[in-house]
């Protein structure tokens, strides 16, 4: 064998050197004169050290972040470094400001993902020309289209969609990289004057955080993170923000440094109970049951607020014994209003309504347990009992050693977590969406905020309740509702005059701002176009199949009183729910915007089966390939977060808005996908005026006209595809949310704080200050301003007297055990967010892959492992009564025996054929959470109040399978 | 040993006759271990052999322009692969010094090194004592390489003639050649390797 | 010896495992040929294999002073870089057809253990452990080098490979007791942590801790009195070296790990440590018993209003300060500023 040496290739230098050389003299080693014997110059070298002082080189730095959902974690301001026109690292801007003396900076802020997104961008996922499928769907075989006839196509599909079918058949699935901001703007236009659908996904993903919507009548509020410091005991709760919240991380640990104690409450041994003083191994599911317990322990110990939950809580509210509904004004007046709650005063010793346009009591002095007698209307006498006595009943089993059965945990420690909470001056938990995936989880929720409530540690420094945190731009919803460039700037005469009427009979801001975003997933409430927002649960439940997996087996422990069928039609019937377009009108086009429903929604594979065989078209706009690329009819490259400018929602854990700039040229054909949907628009006006298509009635009674499409979507050529940055600067300067800084130089610096909370549907429930100088403190207005909260009785509200609870014996919370989602099968499939992806945008990046693992796996127990016979990285299969999927074992001592865990964010394409990760997530809707009608804070609306997928504590075996292809 | 004069080397690379059968048999030793250069080297090879290549043979061959050695050896089975294997010959630039000192400061030498594996190839180097060798000049050096299982066959080239920093040779002198091989299989590299003692003669014919 | 020293100090009680310090060194300095494996910089979950797998195990260092004899890791013990069959998978393959590693079984990666460590439920414990080059004042990979190819320089003790004289001889590689050298097969040499030299040449800190979210690293000269180096290191001596006993001196110290108490059978704490104190000395030497107690002691002061310079170092309130005299933003060396196009 000959090695390392071309024979031939040697032979010819070796007789040219030879019979060509006869110089009988060389060149000096290594140095000038750089010619040698054969002529080859030498090149020039500086030296080792300079290859690495050349390597930290760049010819331009800009400002950019990751416009993408990383939520907790976002956002985080970056330096962009280019070199030869490609973006090759970042490096965090790391200037935030200090807010003040006492508190840790927000420096540096980014995570790993953000870190490598240089790699990412042009690693071979990335997609640059637009590519139409050849063959059939999913069959992975595509050519290059160029975009005007992909759109031609798409345009045409559209409008005869739209004239014979209907104009709700076309579907816009907008995933969490919806910006709320640009790709915003452009999607709910384009939604708004076509009457197409946008998928409202926050529930269906299972961020719904449902609990903080029956309790506080909304989702949205948080604190900002650095208010940890302030705090005395910090309660990892049912999440891993250690994990989930890279860049927030350091205030918890800084916080324990300086002497908040941590208490780490979950399952597994998991990374943020290492840092903890105190670990609670409480079996996954069994929240609701320690919260209640040490609720119960509270009481009994007298260590309550009883002056908070007088004037924040209805624990004080009087409820008849005999309907178990409230006692109303209209129970006892003639005309008098349902929406007028009572009290026993104790210091008038009487029945008096509580005050309802603030939450400032006055001289009342409402009586916590009561049971009381009054006469009604109709001169008959009833019994009535306050909310608290109800909840001592409620709570009364929940003790020590009967929470300890329930939450596999020793008695002591039930006793242990409510003295710590009881004694601690500042309590804060830490926000998680656990719940929200949880068929039971709003009873968690409900629970825990009962501690919350019962100890006064809401809304008040270094203490607070976490809800959902979300701090978006109210300018936005401008480019939604506005029909002409004036409205852009100030709301339409007709949304004006509610707003000022409701304010003035009493309403709040923040509940007018709800109704209106109610209003939105209403099509046809308002005599002029709005985007329809829909429920994305019910969409991919009707129109996907994915009720067909969970209907039929009523078996599954979870006490249904009705089939969900029947459940649904009375949620549609009485329009508590929208579901749009209506069961039976097909969705024929569907647009996933930088959306990839494929990899997320809970049993996929009935997209595929059900769904897709419906659509005339799929097209995808993405980045790269993904699981929903390989069915799509059309995948329309977009461009990257370094190759545009935008921004993006934020929270109010890090309240600054973070600005991404345009680092490089958009990579081959790829455009923003503002641009694309404003394109679209262009050419649907284009093929409808040659095709003589013009006004199109709606089936929700409005009429749209597409030969003016892109005429009325521009403003008559104001805001065109070319002027996305100019719609941001309006979303900027709209609401005056950053003070006296310009859109220029927040755009130049990168990031900008915000100076108050924006009132638009996603944000206005934080209700409180933004100080220049201190943290944030959630829902002070309530706490510290009396502002009354936007549930039915403008209180903190634990008594849900709607009848789906009254059905489900859920008006007040408790614990229930978890259904046997999925069958009877001895381990729980739990899950979480991952550290190497932010939800399926990094996982397939083989810099994440090389550094952990290339192949998804799921965790288990060493335990459940061996008795299994199931060794590390040995394949399993993990299966229930819906399907299947396989992955590498992963065996470790973190896990709680029956517990198992597959982190999220793998692809479809990332397991062997035959299921992936959600195969085996039969996702039941549970029926409470379709309750609605007109009074009740338990309605749908923007992000919250729509039923919610569940993946967690899905039951399922694992065995060993065969190697996988 | 003799370096025999033909007409043209590549027509001996081809298959030719390189030098009738004269070959010469060079012994080689391991170098010593207290001369080793670091603490570590002598430490971690203390209880170890090497210098396991004992005998190279050794052929030589010139046209007037350029100079072609064959060398040849076998090696124990492999026990890693993250050495190559490595051969070299080396000739004085002025004066010779011991070979084993790797040359000194007044009388460096030049050598030839050719290894395989990754960066296979032959490589010009310039030493002035243990650990010093550094880029030597380009003498056209080229060579070609063959394995048979464990039987190394390596042929290394040079053009005649003399510059600053190499060793000159010329047609119808006699300098001096050392030899030194590494079996990489037994993770021979650096110092640790097998040397041919002393000098030899080199008589290129004229 | 050099002249002076510079140093870093790792919190461990701040270590979340994130590997962001792992990706921003990959980026900025392994990305070129023959790098594809290399992590210079790595996170691992303790107990556990590490990086390279076993390395403990390896050998290397000192023994009274004497070198020892080391393994010398390689590709396999760092863990494959896989590829992956990407256009496969996306443009033409068959269709479903899996996204994969390429060469068969992948083994197990740098990390692959993550988030294990050892002990049984509900006892058990783990920890994060970053590292990188120690820039040892004893380094035994420059005593092994037979070429003298490493140098530690005078002005601020960072250990480097010289690459113009290294001849790929992976003697490093085993004298280093830490494992922290890796090999380019490609290129035929030993390449390693530079600790950001050309950044701290500018006065910018580490890629690594300048862009940990953890905020757990200091940098800094160890006999700066005012620096945050010295004060961890010899004023409190809460930040120790780790594996002291290899012999090296590292110039990497570690604040050791709380952990949260165990629990008895009636699930009150025993006080005892999740995280067995023996393996805690096992990894850091007997000095680690009073480094726990006095951050617990000093944590109480704080949590009872009182002072504590410790503690406030360790929250590092205002962060660039965590990098002593390397506080210089990126951005401002080479006066490239901010282009917004």
């Amino acid at each position: 064998m000959s090695t390392n040496f071309d024979r031939r290739n040697f032979l010819k230098i070796s007789a040219g050197a030879s019979a060509g050389l006869a110089m009988h003299s060389f060149a000096a080693a290594g140095g000038a004169p750089a010619r040698t014997l054969l002529g080859k110059p030498v090149p020039a070298y500086t030296g080792w050290k300079d290859v690495y002082r050349q390597q930290w080189t760049w010819d331009k730095v800009v400002r950019g972040t990751h416009i993408t959902n990383c939520w907790y974690q976002a956002h985080c301001a970056w330096d962009v470094y280019v070199k030869d026109g490609l973006v090759f690292r970042e490096e965090q801007a790391a200037e935030y400001e200090k807010v003040n003396d006492e508190l840790p900076d927000y420096n540096p802020r980014g995570c790993n993902k953000g870190g490598c997104f240089s790699e990412r961008m042009y690693d071979p996922t990335r997609v640059t020309h637009p590519l139409k499928r050849v063959g059939e769907r999913g069959g992975n075989k595509w050519e290059r289209v160029s975009w005007d006839a992909a759109l031609t196509d798409i345009a045409d599909t559209w409008l005869d969609v739209a004239t014979k079918e209907g104009t709700d058949r076309v579907i816009w699935d907008i995933g969490p990289a919806d910006d709320y901001a640009q790709n915003t703007a452009a999607f709910a236009r384009i939604s708004g004057l076509t009457q197409s659908v946008l998928l409202d996904m926050n529930t269906e993903i299972g961020d719904g955080h449902r609990g903080a919507l029956e309790t506080f009548g909304k989702i949205s509020f948080e604190s900002s993170a650095d208010d940890y410091f302030y705090s005395d005991l910090i309660l990892f709760w049912a999440g891993n923000p250690l994990y989930t919240q890279i860049p927030n991380a350091h205030f918890f640990t800084e916080a324990k440094y300086r002497g908040a104690k941590i208490i780490s409450i979950a399952p597994d041994y998991n990374a943020s109970a290492i840092k903890a003083d105190l670990w609670i191994p409480a079996k996954p599911g069994t929240d609701a049951a320690l919260a209640l317990g040490v609720a119960r322990l509270l009481i009994k110990d007298g260590k309550i607020k009883p002056d908070f939950i007088r004037e924040q809580t209805d624990l004080v509210f009087l409820v008849r014994n005999d309907t178990q509904h409230f006692l109303t004004e209209a129970d006892l007046k003639d005309g008098g209003k349902a929406t007028v709650f009572y009290a026993y005063d104790e210091a008038t010793r009487s029945v008096q309504p509580m005050p309802w346009k603030t939450l400032t009591l006055g001289e009342l002095r409402p009586a916590l347990e009561h049971t009381a007698h009054v006469r009604l209307k109709d001169g008959s006498e009833v019994a009535v009992s306050t909310v608290y006595s109800r909840m001592l009943l409620r709570i009364e089993d929940y003790t020590p050693e009967h929470v300890g059965r329930i939450c596999g945990i020793e008695p002591w420690m039930v006793k242990r977590l409510a003295a710590e909470i009881g004694n601690a001056k500042r309590v804060r938990n830490t926000t998680q969406s656990t719940h929200s995936k949880l068929y039971h989880g709003n009873l968690a929720t409900r629970a825990m905020a009962l501690v919350f409530a019962l100890t006064g540690q809401i809304g008040h420094k270094g203490a607070g309740f976490s809800g959902f945190p979300m701090l978006a731009n109210e300018g936005v919803e401008s480019f939604m509702i506005a029909r002409n460039l004036k409205e852009l700037d100030e709301h339409p005469p007709e949304i004006a005059a509610m707003f000022a009427q409701r304010m003035a009979a009493g309403d709040t801001l923040e509940q007018v701002i709800n109704d209106m975003s109610n209003i939105l997933m209403q099509p046809g409430a308002l005599p002029f176009a709005l985007p329809v927002n829909a429920s994305g649960t019910l969409f991919w439940h009707i129109h996907a199949g994915i009720s067909e997996l969970s209907d039929h087996a009523a078996d599954w422990n979870r006490g249904l009183k009705r089939s969900v069928k029947d459940h649904v039609s009375e949620a549609l019937g009485k329009k508590w729910q929208p579901c749009v377009p209506k069961p039976g009108d097909d969705p024929r086009i569907m647009f996933s915007v930088m959306s990839n429903p494929l990899r997320r929604i809970r049993g996929n594979q009935k997209i595929v089966e059900v769904l897709l065989p419906k659509l005339a078209k799929y097209v995808v706009l993405d980045f790269r390939m993904n699981s929903s690329t390989r069915f799509a009819d059309y995948v329309l490259p977009v461009s990257t977060w370094y190759e545009r400018t935008n921004f993006k929602w934020v929270t109010p854990l890090s309240p600054y808005l973070t600005i991404t700039n345009a680092a490089t040229p958009a990579l081959g054909e790829s455009k923003s996908d503002f641009e694309a949907i404003f394109l679209l628009a262009k050419k649907i006006e284009e093929r409808a005026r040659a095709r003589g298509i013009a006004v199109v009635r709606t089936p929700h009674g409005l009429e749209v006209n597409f030969s003016t499409l892109y005429q009325r979507m521009t403003f008559d050529g104001t805001y065109t595809e070319k002027d996305g940055e100019k719609v941001l600067k309006h979303i900027f300067e709209h609401g005056k949310l950053f003070g006296d800084v310009t859109w220029e130089q927040a755009k130049e610096k990168g990031f900008v704080r915000y100076t108050r909370i924006s009132n638009d549907f996603v944000s206005a429930g934080n209700q409180t200050d933004i100080p220049k100088n201190d943290s944030i403190v959630a829902l002070a207005n309530h706490v510290q301003k009396k502002v009354p909260y936007p549930t039915t009785t403008r209180r903190i509200q634990f008594y849900l007297d709607h009848p789906l609870y009254h059905e489900y014996d859920e008006v007040l919370p408790r614990h229930k055990d978890a259904p046997t989602m999925g069958g009877n099968y001895p381990l729980l499939l739990s899950g979480g967010k991952a550290r190497w992806s932010i939800h399926s945008t990094w996982r397939d990046s083989r810099l994440m892959m090389r550094m952990h693992r290339p192949e998804p796996y799921v965790v288990i127990s060493v335990g459940d492992a061996a008795a299994r016979g199931i060794k590390e990285m040995d394949w399993v299969s993990i299966r229930n009564d819906i399907g299947s999927f396989k992955a590498r074992a992963a065996v470790s001592p973190t896990m709680q025996p029956g517990q198992t865990m597959i982190y999220n964010g793998w692809e479809r394409h990332h397991f062997p054929k035959g299921g992936d990760m959600n195969s085996v997530s039969p996702s039941p809707i549970n029926p409470v959470e379709l309750a609605g009608g007109a009074g009740q804070h338990l309605r749908p609306f923007f992000i919250q109040g729509q039923g919610s997928m569940f993946d967690r504590e899905t039951r399922v075996e694992i065995e060993l399978a065969e190697r996988a292809a | 040993m003799k370096c025999k004069r033909v007409s043209r080397i590549d027509l001996v690379l081809e298959g030719g006759q390189w030098s009738g059968g004269d070959s010469t048999q060079v012994e080689m030793i391991a170098t010593p271990l207290p001369m080793q250069p670091t603490g570590y080297v002598i430490k971690s090879w203390a209880e170890k052999p090497y210098g396991t290549i004992k005998t190279l043979t050794v052929d030589a061959v010139h046209d007037g322009h350029a100079l072609a050695v064959r060398l040849q050896w076998e090696v124990p089975p492999a026990t890693t692969t993250d050495f190559p294997p490595a051969v070299a010959f080396a000739l004085p630039v002025k004066a010779t010094s011991p070979l084993v000192l790797m040359g000194m400061a007044e009388a460096p030498m030049h050598i030839l090194r050719w290894q395989g594996g990754a960066q296979a190839g032959v490589r010009s180097v310039l030493a002035k004592g243990i650990g010093s060798s550094n880029h030597g000049p380009d003498v056209g050096q080229k060579a070609l390489a063959r394995q048979d299982g464990n039987r190394f066959s390596v042929v290394i080239t040079r053009v005649l003639g003399s510059g600053a920093g190499a060793a000159p040779l010329k047609a119808g002198t006699t300098t001096k050649i050392g030899f030194a091989a590494w079996d990489g299989g037994n993770e021979e590299r650096a110092g640790i390797k097998s040397f041919s003692v002393d000098w030899l003669d080199l008589v290129l014919a004229a | 010896m050099s002249k002076r020293q510079v140093a870093m100090v790792m919190d461990l009680n701040k270590c979340i495992g994130c590997q962001t310090c792992t990706v921003a060194c990959k980026t900025l300095w392994t990305r070129n040929e023959g790098q594809k494996h290399m992590l210079w910089n790595t996170v691992n979950t303790q107990p556990g294999q590490g990086t390279p797998h076993n390395w403990e195990k390896m050998g290397g260092g000192f023994r009274n002073g004497e070198p020892q004899p080391g393994h010398r890791p390689g590709v396999g013990d760092f863990g494959k870089a896989w590829d992956f069959n990407y256009k496969e998978a996306f443009h033409g393959g068959e269709p479903g057809v899996r996204l994969a590693p390429l060469g068969g079984e992948p083994g197990q990666g740098p990390n692959h253990d993550e988030d294990v460590g050892g002990g049984t439920y509900p006892d058990n414990y783990f920890f994060y452990l970053p590292r990188l080059c120690n820039h040892c004042t004893h380094p035994a990979c420059l005593e092994a080098c037979p070429r003298k190819a490493i140098e530690k320089r005078e002005e601020d003790g960072i250990v480097l490979i010289n690459e113009d004289h290294c001849r790929g001889f992976r003697f490093c590689q085993e004298a280093c007791p830490y494992k922290k050298i890796y090999f380019n097969e490609a290129r035929g040499i030993s390449q390693k942590c530079i600790f950001c030299f050309p950044r701290l040449d500018q006065g910018v800190a580490n890629a690594c801790a300048r862009q940990c979210p953890g905020r757990l690293r200091f940098v800094g000269y160890l006999d700066d009195p005012d620096g945050p180096i010295h004060k961890l290191v010899h004023k409190y001596g809460v930040a120790l070296p780790l594996h002291p006993e290899y012999g090296t001196e590292p110039n990497v110290y570690y604040v050791p790990p709380l952990s949260p108490s165990k629990h008895d059978a009636d699930g009150k704490p025993t006080g005892e440590m999740q995280i067995p104190l023996d393996y805690l000395e096992s990894l850091f030497g007997k000095k680690v018993h009073q480094v726990l107690a006095l951050l617990i002691d000093e944590r109480e002061k704080n949590r009872k209003g009182e002072k504590s310079e410790l503690m406030d170092i360790l929250i590092a309130r205002e962060w660039i300060k965590n990098f002593g005299p390397f506080d210089k933003h990126p951005r401002s060396i080479e006066n490239i500023k901010v282009v917004v196009k």
